[in-house]
């Protein structure tokens, strides 16, 4: 399917999407949290959408607005993409798992929620990946600060945009 | 056992080798788990990583690998960044592609910016992609003969990579992180005498490879060790998101430069090897395989590399791709590696999540290594071809 084809198929048949858009060839769509599962569910039992293979799951801080997760699927059968959205208050994040549909967002959910502080509900084992188990704060919200950056904006003498070639 | 009903990390007894009792276990007497810790040192795990092991007996009952040695936050260093020092930071984690790399993220700004790279760049970018693939492979032939036991693939994968390494040394300066990729096209022009030497190592490196062949391929001892050990079937490899060789070799031929062709790959004649069964034999041989494939394409842009410009007549001072989201996926040695990046219109990106192969192929270990013989165990890791760095990223 075209990117347009399957934000008017997931708009129809799940009736979930709140909107999407098509950008640079590629086609997000946004639902609500509590359809999340169900639209996952959706995307890999539909024989239309057939997406079998998880790119990858992560999240974008939108500052005020909260949280943007983004899932990205790919179906080798079909050879489509989508990208499914939805958007998480900022104070206490909180998602139903996806680990159950796809196995490899297990990793994924886990990534997310020690770098982002969003609670993946239902998750069999939601505990520190990357980091250690000491470490406190999510480091990929805005408001985690990168402490070297702060001392010093830029260590070198001049911005990489202002050297002459 | 899927990985969900894995026990956790903290679950697991404190240290290697702790609660473990010998029992003679005759019928009546129960035995007991052992639990074995493999790594972060262990030279079959290439790196740091580690996996922790319920044995019951010589049989491998869950295995769970423990990640994150190498972590080095590569998304939250790259909000801090200008998009040219991304890419110097770009090729840092897996060492063994690092130009690879450098394309993702060079294609992803230049799609939000809406600039396209030259003709001529855009075939020395997949030249020179193609022979970073050449080298990756090699090294991962090497090792996972040393692993088995045989020591000359190593000594001759590395003969090889010696070659090749002076190629990218000539075009570069660097042997390994090469940071020849710019938002636009290229650091700077191939220098004179560069083809003539591709041309040259192509027909050595053809040559050498059947060396491979007579001594791995064809070994029966190799054979003995590799067929049917850690079958994956493809059903399951893509539900981890597993993609590149380990994904080809069972049986599903998915590669981006044939699906969704970025560079000049739609223009060359190249095939996608795949395995019947999935298993560490079948993951070897494609591989192998696949340089083959990459030698063919590495021809073909011989012949059909055009003149011109390397770089666009005018590039803005400041990088500053409109507010927006993309994600580019390119078939990386390993897999797939994609950026996704989304701008806020900055000089630094707003957000840029990296999506590594090696990451999720890592991911799969505790399903293939589930009822498997410890003795199989480097047999199974060593032919799940992942880069630590890339893992943990």
């Amino acid at each position: 399917m075209t990117p347009d084809e399957i934000a008017a198929h997931l708009t129809e048949a799940t009736g979930a999407a709140e909107r999407s858009d098509v950008a640079h060839g590629e086609v997000s769509v946004w639902v609500p949290n509590d359809k999340w599962v169900e639209v996952a569910t959706h995307l890999r039992d539909c024989g239309r959408c057939h997406f079998d293979l998880p790119t990858f799951l992560t999240a974008v801080d939108l500052e005020e607005q909260g949280f943007e997760v983004v899932l990205h699927m790919y179906s080798v059968r079909r050879q489509h993409h989508v990208n499914v959205k939805t958007q998480l208050a900022r104070d206490e994040p909180r998602l139903p798992t996806l680990s159950g549909v796809w196995n490899g967002l297990n990793w994924c959910e886990r990534e997310t929620w020690e770098l982002f502080g969003i609670d993946f509900t239902g998750h069999p084992n939601q505990v520190k990946l990357l980091l250690p188990v000491e470490f406190e704060g999510f480091p990929l919200r805005k408001d985690f600060l990168l402490m070297t950056r702060e001392a010093k904006e830029w260590p070198g003498l001049k911005e990489p945009a202002e050297v002459e070639h | 056992m899927a990985v969900t009903e894995l026990p956790t990390a903290g679950m697991l007894p404190g240290g290697p080798g702790e609660g473990v009792q010998v029992v003679i276990a005759g019928e009546e007497l129960p035995t007991q788990e052992m639990t074995l810790s493999i790594g972060p040192q262990h030279p079959s795990t290439h790196g740091v990583l580690r996996v922790v092991l319920t044995l019951d007996g010589e049989r491998i009952d869950t295995a769970t690998p423990v990640i994150g040695y190498m972590h080095r936050a590569f998304d939250k260093l790259s909000e801090a960044r200008d998009y040219r020092q991304i890419i110097a930071l770009s090729n840092r984690h897996d060492w063994l592609s690092a130009f690879g790399n450098e394309l993702g993220v060079a294609l992803a700004t230049e799609r939000l910016m809406g600039i396209e790279a030259p003709e001529r760049a855009q075939w020395i970018r997949m030249l020179m992609a193609e022979w970073n693939r050449v080298l990756n492979h090699l090294m991962f032939l090497g090792s996972f003969g040393l692993e088995l036991g045989a020591m000359t693939p190593m000594f001759y994968a590395f003969r090889e990579r010696e070659d090749i390494q002076t190629l990218m040394e000539m075009a570069t300066g660097a042997r390994m992180h090469f940071t020849y990729c710019r938002v636009g096209g290229l650091k700077e022009d191939l220098p004179k005498g560069f083809l003539q030497y591709s041309e040259v190592l192509v027909k050595r490196i053809r040559h050498r490879l059947l060396d491979y062949e007579g001594l791995l391929l064809g070994n029966e001892i190799f054979k003995k060790r590799t067929v049917g050990i850690g079958v994956l079937p493809g059903e399951v490899a893509k539900s981890y998101g597993v993609t590149g060789p380990i994904l080809h070799a069972s049986g599903v031929a998915e590669d981006s430069r044939k699906t969704e062709p970025y560079l000049k790959y739609s223009e060359v004649d190249f095939e996608v090897p795949v395995g019947e069964h999935g298993d560490s034999f079948d993951r070897f041989n494609v591989l192998y395989h696949r340089i083959e494939q990459s030698l063919r394409i590495i021809e073909q842009v011989h012949a059909k590399l055009p003149a011109g410009p390397i770089m666009p007549g005018k590039m803005p001072k400041y990088l500053k791709p409109p507010e927006g989201w993309t994600y580019v996926r390119t078939e990386n040695s390993l897999g797939e590696t994609g950026y996704y990046l989304v701008s806020r219109g900055d000089t630094k990106p707003w957000r840029l999540k990296m999506r590594t192969p090696s990451f999720h192929n890592v991911s799969m270990i505790p399903y293939l290594l589930k009822g498997v013989l410890l003795p199989d165990l480097i047999a199974v890791l060593g032919s799940v071809f992942f880069v630590v760095g890339d893992v943990d990223r």
